[in-house]
């Protein structure tokens, strides 16, 4: 590759013109080729979002009765260290999260685990291994230093995704994220497969939040990157007709620098909203919106609510109203607490206090709303254990109120 | 299938990039230059060495974990860098070498640069629009095929491996620039700036009648 002594040019190295033509046509039949093979990939944005399956089961649900109750997703002492978890509901109705936990975040013991809350009835089963560093090398054919975030979805076809979070070199921001499925709601898996998502050694994408539906059949999930510049990005997948993983793409979001962690809350079937970790010394929880099914999105603009860069979640009520879980502090994850907006993210109700206590941690919470309209947040405790707690509408509402009359005067 | 075509083509890319720096190696130390049969040794050895592990894992894993997505200009590097240590063949010119040097510097500048100063533009995100990307290709690779640089032919190179969705990535960029590319790129062509200043310098000197 040593490009010296160069020679002075003699004209043996100068193609002659018929092999000028030859390349040509050569250049022509691989474009030819290229294009054919997957030119018309065009990108263009969602013709709208699927409602996700609660908001189409609204009418007629009526729980008036406040309902609200606390258990643990991992087992005590199950690992030192367990953070970062993600949660939905399942098509059978069943709850399922996953975190990951280890003798300490990053460590090479860390493993990822699912426990499954059973429709049924009956409590969080024991938690279940489902990758760790060992197996992610196996299945990526490279080298895994640790394994991280990850996050967990049905597809409204039913198929259920993981996208987690792995690295090969470095820190966090060293991450890449990997995809695997599951055709029967996480009993097995797919094997994993690598994403490439950035130009530079593909290197530092992170996922955290749930994503959107878009009726064409992509999913819109929210990531952001890490090194040298920190912003958020919309990754869409494209399931093939198998359901699997056919294509994917991200998009940068511009006018959101030092913004991470993404949670996206659908508000109509175009409208989403967007919320964001703050990194900034401001510590602002912002928001943005986007009023084309995600594709793009209008320069971040902060809230009242604080925020002592931590994540976020949020979700969309059955009656329209927007909950969302945060630290609310601007240093410190010392509380946890609820907040409600009736006019689609403009203003916040404070609501109520999840977690306080002084120098504890309580952090990446995550929302999810099962089949009979219950809300279910869980989060980590103390970086000890994932803590899941539920509640209805009632209850919330109930909360509020009380909340109201304490700070009236 | 398509995960085996691909490690198979990672091995044989680290393979050949081993043998290539071994020659090279030989080519410098071995007086007279190595022999041809010592040149196919060393491809055995460069075989070898690639499936060696290093605490565990071989160094063509270790090397497909740092770096999944060679670009084929980088590779097409690679096999001219063989030719010339391995079959004394000369396939480049110094023009095929500036344009080399000049697209790697300058698309790599573009790509991994623009993040941080331009934000609203995403370059990146157009290597997913297959067609647009193609055609930007296709159109450099005839325009330096009708110059008569051999150089056009690793772009014609990444087309077709588009075409085959021979590396792990789907982006088009990911085909035609990598980063270690693109500081090689900036390196040779600071190595070839520097040169020119000290060589007219030097001649600069030598006409005004300095010792």
């Amino acid at each position: 590759m040593n490009p010296g002594p160069l020679p002075s040019s003699p004209a043996c190295h100068r193609l002659s013109p018929r092999a000028r033509v030859g390349g040509v046509l050569l250049a022509l039949g691989a474009l030819a080729f290229a294009l054919g093979r997957g030119g018309s990939r065009e990108s263009v944005a969602p013709a709208g979002i699927q409602a996700p399956p609660p908001m189409l089961a609204a009418a007629g649900w009526t729980d008036a009765v406040p309902h609200f109750a606390h258990g643990w997703v991992s087992p005590p002492a199950h690992t030192p260290s367990a953070h970062g978890s993600s949660l939905c509901a399942l098509p059978s109705g069943d709850l399922l999260a996953v975190w990951y936990g280890g003798s300490r975040e990053g460590g090479t013991d860390v493993s990822l685990y699912t426990s499954r809350l059973p429709a049924a009835g009956g409590g969080w089963t024991t938690p279940r291994m489902e990758m760790d560093r060992v197996m992610a090398q196996q299945e990526l054919d490279r080298v895994i230093k640790k394994v991280g975030n990850a996050v967990i979805f049905p597809d409204p076809r039913g198929l259920l995704w993981m996208v987690y979070v792995s690295v090969s070199v470095g820190g966090w921001s060293g991450s890449a994220l990997n995809v695997r499925t599951s055709a029967d709601e996480g009993q097995s898996w797919s094997p994993s497969e690598r994403l490439t998502l950035n130009p530079f050694l593909n290197l530092s994408t992170l996922v955290r939040n749930k994503p959107i539906f878009a009726r064409d059949g992509r999913i819109g999930l929210p990531v952001y990157h890490e090194m040298a510049a920190k912003f958020p990005q919309i990754l869409w997948l494209t399931p093939g007709a198998d359901g699997r993983l056919a294509d994917y793409r991200v998009r940068n979001l511009p006018g959101q620098a030092g913004l991470i962690q993404p949670a996206l809350v659908p508000l109509d079937e175009n409208r989403v909203l967007m919320l964001l970790r703050d990194r900034s010394p401001d510590r602002l929880m912002h928001l943005s919106v986007s009023q084309d099914a995600g594709w793009t999105w209008s320069a971040a603009r902060h809230t009242d609510l604080p925020n002592p860069d931590a994540a976020v979640d949020g979700l969309r009520l059955r009656d329209g109203r927007i909950l969302i879980v945060y630290n609310h502090a601007s240093r410190g994850r010392e509380n946890l607490r609820l907040a409600v907006s009736s006019d689609q993210g403009r203003s916040w109700r404070s609501g109520a206090v999840i977690e306080e206590t002084p120098r504890a941690e309580y952090s990446y919470p995550t929302l999810a709303e099962d089949r009979q309209g219950r809300i279910h947040l869980t989060y980590t405790w103390r970086r000890e254990r994932i803590r899941h707690v539920s509640f209805n509408v009632a209850w919330l509402d109930q909360r509020s109120l009380a909340q109201d009359r304490a700070t009236s005067p | 299938m398509r995960e085996q075509a691909l490690l198979a083509f990672y091995v044989a890319a680290v393979v050949l990039l081993l043998w290539a720096g071994l020659a090279a190696v030989a080519r410098r130390w071995v007086p007279g230059g190595a022999s041809c049969r010592v040149r196919l040794l060393l491809g055995f050895a460069a075989a070898g060495l690639a499936f060696v592990p290093l605490a565990g894992v071989p160094l063509w894993v270790r090397a497909f974990s740092f770096h999944s997505n060679p670009s084929l200009p980088l590779l097409g590097l690679g096999v001219v860098a063989w030719g010339r240590v391995v079959l004394d063949r000369d396939w480049f010119g110094r023009e095929d070498w500036a344009a080399v040097w000049g697209f790697g510097a300058v698309a790599g500048t573009v790509l991994y640069v623009h993040p941080l100063v331009a934000t609203t533009v995403d370059v990146y995100f157009w290597g997913w629009e297959r067609g647009v990307a193609a055609c930007v290709l296709g159109a450099l690779a005839v325009l330096a095929l009708v110059g008569g640089l051999r150089a056009g032919l690793l772009l014609v190179a990444a087309l077709a491996a588009l075409g085959l969705e021979a590396l792990e990535s789907h982006n088009a960029w990911d085909y035609v620039i990598d980063p270690f590319y693109w500081l090689l790129s900036l390196g040779m062509l600071g190595a070839i700036l520097l040169r020119s200043v000290r060589r007219r310098r030097t001649s600069g000197a030598a006409a005004a009648g300095l010792p």
